[in-house]
């Protein structure tokens, strides 16, 4: 399975997709939740819940 | 993986990233504002447990010095409400406090400071401003101003 269609299937409130998609992410979200030398669980949770916003507010029409 | 779909990846992303950089900008200042009011309850702690004692004994010998009424003691309390300000003059030393209290709350001019108190009226003026200036450094500088 491709990413576009990973993508149009999250879109569509697919809860594994949207697992996927955060699993693919979760390295950058990992990177930005170190606040000052700490892991932030909080912080950690609202990327999460910002790469689900995200993938339902993404711009991007399907040709 | 073809082209559109390698930009839709590459779009997404960057989206993504700039979505999560916002995120922690905006979560960090929410809890710092959070933390800054703690601070100060806090503080305020503090100063009822120890520096309002300190500074009353420190008010009620200046007071005795200059013949003034125990009333006044409640006054400068009632003035300096903040508790930041109030650990702010608890760090100053004798002189500086004494000057400081002279010119704010009693509203005299230097020169009759340095009368009072037998200093050059210079040294009333740099002691006076230096102490404005560490309690500015004290609370932080701009940010908080006085």
């Amino acid at each position: 399975m491709g990413f576009e269609e990973l993508f149009f299937r999250a879109r569509k409130e697919d809860k594994e997709a949207m697992m996927k998609i955060i699993e693919m992410y979760r390295p950058l979200m990992i990177k930005y939740a170190f606040v000052d030398g700490k892991f932030d669980e909080d912080l950690y949770q609202e990327f999460v819940y910002r790469i689900l916003v995200c993938i339902k507010k993404f711009p991007y029409n399907k040709k | 993986m073809n082209v559109e779909e390698k930009d839709l990846l590459n779009q997404f992303s960057a989206y993504v990233k700039a979505s999560i950089k916002y995120t922690k900008s905006e979560y960090l200042e929410k809890r710092t504002k959070i933390r800054n009011s703690e601070v100060i309850l806090f503080e305020n702690e503090d100063v009822n447990e120890e520096g309002m004692d300190d500074i009353l004994q420190q008010v009620e010998k200046l007071s005795e010095n200059l013949g003034q009424e125990v009333l006044q003691i409640q006054l400068l309390l009632d003035q300096i409400s903040n508790s930041k300000i109030y650990r702010a003059v608890s760090g100053l030393n004798k002189d500086q406090k004494e000057i400081l209290l002279l010119r704010i709350l009693y509203l005299k001019s230097f020169e009759e400071i340095s009368s009072m108190l037998n200093i050059k009226q210079k040294k009333v003026e740099n002691t006076y401003y230096n102490a404005i200036k560490k309690i500015r450094i004290i609370l932080g500088g701009r940010n908080n101003g006085i």
